[in-house]
């Protein structure tokens, strides 16, 4: 318990030195913490423990995209049994670094000097955001990762500090974040939810329980998706502009949302075989009138001798017609999106419980999961958004 | 703490360790808080989200400055279950568990449970093939639904019980009122 203890304290001492709220009654109105000039950035890397090495990962190299890949597969994010982790793919890793404006200055790794092995990482990529009517033009912050037998060495606030200064000599102060775990101080934290559609698995790994007293022949017969209702055609190139149009103006109604460019949509929209799976349907003129979107994002599942891997796809961006206005279309496009993954082979579609996401998930028979993503800004004040104002998913 | 207290129990459930020492004064405090919250693991997830919400709304401020403890554990998230499993009593309960050591004291065993379902039927859906092994009973039997072991077997995805049925000779004949047979489902 001591070395525990000493954790907490040390990562509350750490967010204590950062721009960030220390707690609610910081925030009274929205806006900068600190005010910054580039020439007031040190030129200098912050200086890591001896034996250490920083190291510009470029993700277009097999071996370096490999070494980023194990050291998460292996030592990433866990649930609470550390049964499953995320494995995100290294196919995924170089899609969600390279969106329009990537820097490869912002892909950064710790290695050991000695060995050259990466044992930490971090990344930023930009973004722009809109947060209760104001434009933020900052990165977002994801894949941290130390090595677990290093985690006594403190890397992570020294993978944060430095960071954030690569970041800062840009001209950009501002970042956003998630974490599972609750830090100085969350913006809003939104619930995840979980749609199975490979119910029998789902059990044997432990994912999700059977009902005592219910039958495993009624249970899988609960989750059969088979009616589907729009025409959804994977999405094309001749899209993007359509569904950069009909997606910003979907996310626009939302407190807290991403702001596309149509280079961005045709990045981070366009299906990608097993990384991104995206679809439009289209009206008699040829009009996209809805659009949906799910990644791939599999755990691997620790001591089973069945399974290795739960394939769980995430549900990403979508605007249906009507922007939501319509419930029922809402629902026939989320029904088809499940019925879409169920083709794809996952065996779960996960998400969050922001935006629109209620209108649907009791009815498509979406279940409450155990888990919360908590959402931060770095350096900039927001008063508290509520999950279904929320109009932000990362990767 | 009291933030650490629901979580715990939107966790794990109502506090289920010994109290700490006395002098353990973080344990203690830590425990106590968990104790204290008299709420399912349901009603926990619910009331965590709220107290969050209202400390937030700033209705509350002086709490978040307390609740410093580091929320760790849920990272990768997983189904919650919503509903309570009571300890296990009926030889469907042990089958279903695949405790094969209580079904044999129970053997044999000629019951149906509420919804007209044999504990080879049981055994068939839960793809428990060598409990289905120790049962010697009507292979074609029907629950109220009309569906055989056969029918569980198959709906529930268990090739290796189904092919077991039918080497012993289980009818592949047989309407559910569902109007399937077992062969349809296969």
């Amino acid at each position: 318990m001591q070395s525990k203890e000493k954790k907490e304290k040390e990562a509350h001492k750490f967010w204590n030195t950062q721009p960030v709220p220390q707690n609610e009654s910081d925030v009274q109105e929205d806006g900068v913490i600190e005010h910054k000039e580039v020439s007031d950035i040190k030129q200098e890397p912050y200086k890591l423990p001896s034996d250490f090495e920083w190291y510009l990962v470029d993700i277009n190299n097999e071996k370096d995209r490999t070494d980023v890949y194990t050291l998460l597969s292996q030592n990433y994010v866990e649930d609470s049994d550390a049964v499953f982790r995320f494995d995100y793919s290294p196919e995924f890793l170089q899609w969600a670094l390279q969106p329009p404006g990537w820097k490869q200055d912002w892909h950064l790794g710790v290695r050991v000097a000695s060995n050259k092995k990466i044992v930490a990482f971090i990344s930023g990529i930009p973004a722009n955001l809109s947060v209760h009517e104001s434009k933020l033009h900052l990165v977002e912050i994801n894949f941290l990762c130390v090595h677990k037998k290093l985690r006594s060495k403190r890397l992570a606030p020294v993978l944060i500090k430095e960071i954030t200064r690569r970041v800062n000599l840009t001209g950009i102060f501002q970042a956003v974040y998630t974490a599972g775990v609750n830090l100085p101080t969350p913006i809003s934290i939104c619930r995840y939810f979980h749609r199975p559609l490979n119910p029998k698995k789902l059990c044997e790994v432990g994912f999700s329980q059977l009902p005592h007293n219910t039958t495993m022949a009624s249970h899988i017969k609960k989750y059969k998706l088979d009616v589907s209702f729009l025409n959804l055609q994977p999405m094309q190139e001749g899209d993007v502009s359509q569904v950069t149009a009909l997606l910003n103006e979907f996310l626009s109604q939302f407190e807290f949302h991403q702001v596309f460019s149509e280079e961005e949509v045709r990045h981070m929209m366009l299906p990608i075989k097993d990384v991104v799976f995206s679809y439009v349907a289209k009206d008699e003129n040829d009009n996209v009138t809805d659009f949906t979107a799910f990644y791939s994002l599999p755990s691997s599942i620790a001591r089973n001798p069945k399974h290795t891997h739960i394939h769980a796809a995430y549900l990403f961006y979508y605007a249906p017609k009507g922007l939501g206005k319509d419930q029922t279309r809402s629902r026939h496009l989320m029904n088809d999106t499940l019925i879409l993954a169920k083709q794809a082979n996952f065996d779960v579609v996960n998400c969050l419980g922001l935006s629109h996401n209620q209108q649907f998930l009791d009815e498509l028979k979406f279940g409450k999961g155990d888990g919360y993503l908590h959402y931060y800004l770095y350096n900039y004040r927001c008063k508290t958004i509520q999950p279904e104002q929320m109009g932000l998913v990362m990767l | 703490m009291q933030f650490y207290g629901l979580y715990k129990t939107a966790i794990i459930g109502k506090c289920n360790t010994p109290q700490p020492g006395y002098f353990e004064f973080r344990e203690r405090a830590k425990w106590d808080a968990w104790n204290k919250i008299d709420l399912t693991k349901e009603q926990a997830q619910q009331a965590y989200i709220d107290l969050f919400n209202t400390v937030l709304a700033g209705q509350n401020q002086g709490e978040i400055a307390q609740g410093d403890e580091k929320l760790e554990g849920v990272k990768v998230s997983v189904m919650t279950s919503e509903h309570t499993t009571p300890a296990a009593s009926t030889i469907f309960d042990f089958i279903q568990n695949g405790d094969i050591a209580k079904v044999k004291e129970l053997l044999p065993c000629n019951s149906v449970d509420a919804n007209g379902m044999t504990p080879l039927m049981w055994a068939a859906d839960g793809g428990r093939l060598e409990i289905m092994k120790l049962i010697d009973a009507d292979l074609d039997a029907q629950d109220f639904d009309g569906n055989t072991a056969l029918h569980y077997a198959l709906l529930s995805e268990n090739r290796e019980c189904a092919e077991y049925l039918i080497s012993k000779g289980a009818r592949q004949d047989i309407i559910n009122s569902d109007n399937e047979t077992a062969l349809s489902l296969k």
